[in-house]
């Protein structure tokens, strides 16, 4: 699903983000991506959103050569990929449905299908008695999770969310962990990039590791090989 | 003998789909302009007289030529002597250019008032241009609700324009018509005709349709999530 091959990204400063990364996440997976801050986490994700184009090496995403996407066919890839950002990008001047309704009408669905997965993707976050409401006037937890809907309604292939748990407090992070969990097992390929060891620990699930901008290694998470990352 | 009905085509589906997502946005963009009344009835008030103002001189001219025209046929005129009437007719040549210009002139100058205003509109909703992107919006798709923007004020500032135009005609009319009489000339002032009035409308609205459209290829490429 997602293929990266030596792939740097330097930064017109100079100072080199991501260096020599070379990774490959299958379709269906479910994989972390942690280290310290300023590691290259967020860099990563934005390379595959082609918000940052690579310095040097090659990106597969679900078999396309991000290389050789023309910027008119920029928006068609990005309708396969969910992102969950951690400080929302909700629109604040409409409704909860206003807001996950727009990737379906950016999509150029019909009316009653995109109403029908909206209340749908609404109803999976337990936000569907919102969603009428501001999302201003939501929680911090809840405008995450309107966050998460628009993400998934319009079923994209890729889940990609940076730090999506970072404000939160462990019982609402484990809940929305539980979420993307959901996604995944009806095949979703979800990338999470995150700092919270614990809960990353918690679910088992494969982790990528990022230490100044190189890939330092990939394994299962359990505490004791967290930890060990932590010590080095 | 079995024929197929049209309407029910998925192509036609589709248009419909279409046509009616695109009706939603133009009545948005007609919305969004209707909440900042003040503004946008200022604006549309300079573009108004703008427009109206070389129309205005237009039939200022057409109506002078047709006076001349009259004074021509009266030889014993008191007022004109073959000599004035050829230096009347050559001042109207020139006036007539001078209109010419100055439409070209305030036409630039509405192009600037739209596009500055659409500008505007699109630094006012830089962030979710921003998220639209980000979730799969082409270009073509955040640009259109900026499009029917400068429209609907080109459309609504012609039709201003017009209103001024008759206007002005109404009040001027009376004690125009009165000197004409006083002078021995009968006749009636020209208004614009339906075709010249469709005209204005049509270009007004075409002008910002324009600069709409010279405003987001400038301006909204640059707008990219980083």
């Amino acid at each position: 699903m997602i293929k990266f091959d030596a792939v740097s990204k330097r930064y017109p400063g100079g100072q080199e983000a991501l260096s020599q990364v070379s990774l490959h996440i299958p379709r269906g997976d479910f994989a972390f991506l942690t280290g310290h801050s300023g590691a290259g986490k967020t860099t990563l994700l934005k390379l595959i959103m082609q918000m940052e184009l690579p310095s040097r090496g090659q990106l597969l995403v679900n078999g396309q050569n991000l290389n050789k996407l023309a910027r008119s066919q920029l928006p068609i890839y990005r309708r396969q990929i969910g992102f969950v950002y951690q400080d929302h990008q909700l629109l604040f001047d409409r409704s909860v449905y206003d807001n996950v309704i727009l990737p379906m009408e950016i999509c150029g669905y019909d009316q009653r299908e995109s109403m029908r997965r909206v209340r749908a993707a609404l109803d999976r976050v337990g936000l569907l008695d919102k969603e009428r409401v501001n999302p201003i006037a939501l929680s911090s937890g809840e405008q995450q999770r309107v966050g998460i809907a628009r993400a998934v309604v319009n079923r994209p292939a890729l889940l990609l969310a940076d730090e999506p748990t970072g404000n939160l407090d462990p019982e609402l992070s484990a809940e929305i962990m539980r979420l993307f969990q959901d996604f995944n097992e009806v095949g979703v390929t979800v990338l999470i990039a995150s700092h919270d060891r614990e809960l990353i620990s918690s679910t088992g699930k494969r982790c990528i590791i990022l230490q100044q901008g190189r890939l330092t290694s990939t394994l299962r998470a359990h505490s004791n090989d967290i930890s060990e990352i932590k010590e080095q | 003998m079995t024929t197929k009905s049209t309407t029910s085509s998925p192509a036609i589906f589709s248009f419909r789909a279409q046509f009616e997502q695109h009706q939603s946005v133009a009545v948005d963009a007609l919305l969004r302009l209707l909440q900042q009344p003040l503004s946008t009835l200022l604006t549309l008030l300079v573009l108004a007289i703008a427009l109206a103002l070389p129309s205005f001189l237009v039939l200022l001219i057409v109506n002078l030529q047709a006076v001349l025209a009259m004074l021509q046929e009266q030889t014993s005129s008191p007022l004109l002597n073959a000599e004035g009437l050829a230096i009347s007719r050559l001042f109207l040549l020139f006036a007539e250019r001078f209109v010419w210009l100055l439409s070209v002139l305030l036409a630039l100058g509405v192009l600037g008032v739209i596009g500055n205003t659409v500008r505007l509109s699109i630094e006012n909703r830089r962030a979710e241009i921003l998220v639209m992107k980000l979730v799969g919006a082409t270009d073509g798709w955040v640009s259109r609700p900026f499009l029917y923007t400068g429209f609907w004020y080109g459309l609504g500032a012609g039709i201003i324009a017009l209103a001024l135009v008759g206007l002005s005609l109404l009040i001027l009319a009376p004690p125009l018509l009165e000197l004409l009489r006083s002078l021995s000339l009968v006749m009636t002032l020209q208004g614009l005709s339906f075709n010249s009035a469709l005209l204005l409308v049509l270009c007004s609205a075409g002008l910002g349709l324009l600069a709409a459209g010279l405003t987001v290829l400038r301006n909204l490429r640059n707008i990219e999530p980083l």
